[in-house]
């Protein structure tokens, strides 16, 4: 047992810390105007930093997401954006890509050089996407994919969509460039929080895709794929919740040690300072749940798929709540528009939607807890 | 990072499980309806090494590191011993064992430490007063020294194993003026003049464990008793607490998994609506619920032990925080348990409305959930 970080995830940690505290890079938390031009030259030149860092070429486990919480810590969308775009995408060609696409589109990626984004849900299929009604149907060699996706977070800014698509009676992922013929996103959703994404629905009106853009996981029971996908947003909503966590727990720290007229600053009151404790309590506890679900999954442990979901499950639930005290305690700062707190609680609550949804992660959990039952 | 148990420490814990299933689970029930010490499985937990599990050899122990120690103590609840037996044992070896394992002089450790790790002699701990509870700093209860002894005054209240006990380590105070620096720490054993202890009281829960007033009447302490040096006591008490925030809750953790698989199997078997409860998602909810806490609880139970073994001093926030949480946050999945055995769940037999009343004390018995939040705000 070791709940120390090893030498070369701290070293991650230090290009990190070394990159948030470099003027040359656009502040991402400052980001005041979400238009997806304005978005996308940001992401771009983090990426771009990200990359030679070793941030994007990081395998899972407790090194990426130590160092997924200190990026969030400072900015939440963009940690989210990196992880559920590029990241989310790396890590499935990592798996299932051929070496040329590999070649073509996993290099680029990890060297910061690509924006992309997963297109998985549709209208009528969110939360169980087992029967996708985005299909492609071979033509000439080729593959045509036609179907609307509801909910794309960075369709918009990506030069390329990974969708997920039913072909031949298997689910699949077909690579297709941003803005390819026929791929129609729509404006962006006027969403709650997390408007830096720029989700938007996307249509696939007969897009044309050659083969060798095509995934298929092979070997693999109907549904994986969905499974990889949601896995890999739940570990992000994880992290990065707990990396919104810390965040609201130094702003409201910080506004609580401000003296106020009176004398007193709010600190000096106990139920401010035991707001702060249960806030720094919930931060603690979730970022030691997502850092041992991000081990057992780099172990390949038995219990790695539960304990991702009890991570996901905790830390999104519990980010609302810090979010909500911190907005208590920072009050009518708190709750200005652009401040962080006031981002963080409108943002966190899609961590709660998102991934495998609160709900539906509630019951896989129990699942393998009546399955071990049934086993023992 | 790796959070994996060694080989060894993994089977060990199957050696407690397996044992404690067999040998003291049963016995739990009982016990606890009749608010009952059990002497006998107080003796097996000896016999098979637990009491003295983290003491070097010489003293009768096994030199187990802090997070075996910490894994056993898991181990007890999860095979379904009370909390009444698991707090005695924590009381014992912890809170009054491990206090003169780390203070003692060879001579007390020598004297004392063989016979409270085979269960021979029995421990306890009396620090807190009636007018001294949370304000641990404000206790009245004096020590004077006269040529070779000390003499005692005072009362302690609310002391696990109080009626039971060998051996106290009591805190009095050698200088009230001097507050925190006149506290100082001693061993007092059972049949010293002036010492007696008081009825058990009548408790929500913990019922097998023996809880009660501590009297000290000019008491008379030979001077070799004083543990740890004159002043040094309330510096001895804040170490202690490290135990008390890591494997006395451990066990508490454990009887959640315990309390988790039961509920599991009822799930499956109780039909209602002409299906298994188990098939509705409210049901299913809480089975969660259960298994998310005890996975939450168990990264910082441990971290606080990992670190112990790290022998990194004074771990207070990573300890106060894993309090806190357990005792604050056990609330729920220990109300869910009960709630889904229906009415069985509120019946003795059944176990749960047992769990759900030991689990109880997690906010309140060595540093209530306030005291904690007032560590964690002053540290952060
Ligand atoms: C079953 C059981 C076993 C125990 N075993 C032992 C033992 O073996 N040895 C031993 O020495 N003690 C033991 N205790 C005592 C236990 O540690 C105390 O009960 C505990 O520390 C609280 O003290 P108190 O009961 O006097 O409450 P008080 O200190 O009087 O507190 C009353 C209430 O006020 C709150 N409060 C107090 N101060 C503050 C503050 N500054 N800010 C905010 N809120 C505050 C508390 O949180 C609590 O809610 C045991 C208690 C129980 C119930």
């Amino acid at each position: 047992m070791n709940y120390d970080l090893d030498a070369s995830d701290k070293e991650l940690l230090d290009r990190v810390t070394a990159l948030l505290n470099d003027e040359n890079l656009p502040d991402p938390a400052a980001l005041q105007r979400v238009e997806a031009s304005t978005v996308g030259s940001l992401l771009r030149a983090w990426l771009q930093r990200l990359g030679p860092a070793g941030y994007l070429a990081a395998p899972a486990g407790p090194g990426l997401t130590s160092a997924r919480m200190l990026l969030a810590a400072r900015s939440p969308w963009l940690a989210l954006a990196v992880a559920i775009g590029p990241g989310l995408l790396a890590d499935l060609l990592a798996r299932h890509g051929s070496p040329e696409q590999q070649q073509r589109f996993l290099e680029p990626l990890r060297r910061g050089r690509l924006v992309a984004a997963v297109a998985l849900s549709e209208p009528r299929a969110g939360s169980h996407p087992d029967h996708l009604a985005t299909t492609a149907r071979r033509d000439d060699g080729q593959l045509v994919l036609s179907g609307s996706k509801s909910t794309v977070s960075l369709a918009p800014l990506a030069d390329v969509i990974a969708v997920v698509a039913e072909s031949d009676g298997a689910q699949a992922l077909f690579l297709i460039d941003g803005g390819q013929a026929g791929c129609v996103c729509g404006s962006p959703l006027d969403t709650l929080g997390y408007r830096q994404l720029c989700t938007c629905p996307l249509e696939l009106r007969g897009v044309r895709v050659a083969p060798d853009r095509v995934m298929v996981p092979d070997g693999r029971p109907r549904g994986g794929l969905l499974q990889q996908v949601r896995a890999g947003w739940d570990a992000a909503l994880a992290d990065v919740a707990c990396g919104t966590m810390r965040l609201c727990l130094e702003q409201a720290r910080e506004a609580a040690a401000v003296e106020r007229a009176g004398g007193k600053p709010p600190a000096g009151y106990q139920s401010v300072r035991f707001a702060l404790a249960e806030m720094l309590t919930l931060s603690q506890t979730a970022e030691l749940l997502a850092l041992r679900a991000a081990w057992a999954g780099a172990a390949a442990d038995r219990q790695a798929a539960s304990l991702a979901l009890c991570a996901k499950v905790f830390a999104t639930e519990n980010a609302c709540r810090v979010a909500d005290l911190a907005l208590q305690i920072m009050a009518a700062a708190g709750y200005s528009r652009d401040n962080p707190v006031a981002r963080a609680v409108r943002d966190s609550r899609l961590g709660l939607i998102a991934g495998h949804p609160g709900q539906v992660a509630r019951q896989a959990i129990a699942g393998e807890v009546l399955q071990e039952v049934e086993l023992s | 990072m790796d959070f994996a148990f060694s080989e060894e420490q993994l089977a060990f814990r199957e050696q407690v499980l397996r044992f404690a299933a067999r040998e003291i689970a049963p016995r739990s029930a009982g016990h606890d309806l009749n608010s009952e010490f059990d002497h006998q499985a107080f003796r097996r937990l000896g016999e098979f090494g637990i009491l003295g599990l983290h003491f070097p050899e010489e003293f009768g122990g096994s030199g187990a590191d802090v997070v075996t120690t910490v894994l056993a103590g898991e181990a007890l609840g999860e095979a379904g011993v009370d909390g009444g037996l698991l707090l005695s044992y924590g009381a014992h070896s912890f809170l009054c064992a491990d206090t003169i394992l780390v203070h003692g002089s060879d001579e007390q450790r020598r004297r004392y430490l063989p016979g409270l790790a085979s269960g021979e002699l029995i421990g306890c701990m009396g620090l807190t007063e009636p007018g001294a509870g949370s304000d641990v700093a404000a206790l009245r209860t004096r020590a004077e020294r006269r040529g070779d002894r000390y003499l005692l005054n005072g009362s302690k209240i609310f002391i696990t194993n109080g009626p039971v006990a060998d051996v106290a380590v009591v805190y009095a105070t050698v200088d009230a003026a001097a507050k925190h620096a006149g506290i100082s720490a001693f061993i007092v054993e059972r049949g010293c003049k002036g010492f007696s202890a008081g009825p058990p009281l009548h408790k929500m829960g913990v019922r097998s464990s023996q809880t009660s007033e501590l009297f000290f009447d000019d008491c008379e302490v030979p001077a070799e008793n004083l543990l740890g040096g004159e002043g040094n006591g309330f510096l001895m008490a804040l170490q202690t607490v490290e135990w008390d925030r890591s494997a006395l809750i451990a066990p508490f953790v454990g009887s959640l998994s315990y309390a988790l698989k039961k509920c599991a199997r009822y799930a499956r078997q109780r039909q209602q609506f002409g299906r298994a409860i188990a098939e509705f998602q409210a049901v299913r909810d809480k089975l969660a619920t259960l298994k998310i806490f005890i996975e939450a609880a168990r990264g910082l139970v441990y971290r606080v032990a990992w670190c112990k073994d790290q022998g990194r001093p004074l771990n207070h926030l990573e300890a106060a925080v894993a309090k806190l949480f357990v005792g604050d946050w056990s609330l729920e999945p220990a109300n869910a348990a009960m709630t889904l055995l229906g009415g069985y769940g509120y019946c003795h037999e059944y176990e749960l409305e047992r769990i759900f009343r030991d689990g109880r004390l997690a906010s309140i018995g060595g540093g209530t959930s306030e005291i904690q939040k007032l560590i964690i705000s002053k540290l952060m």
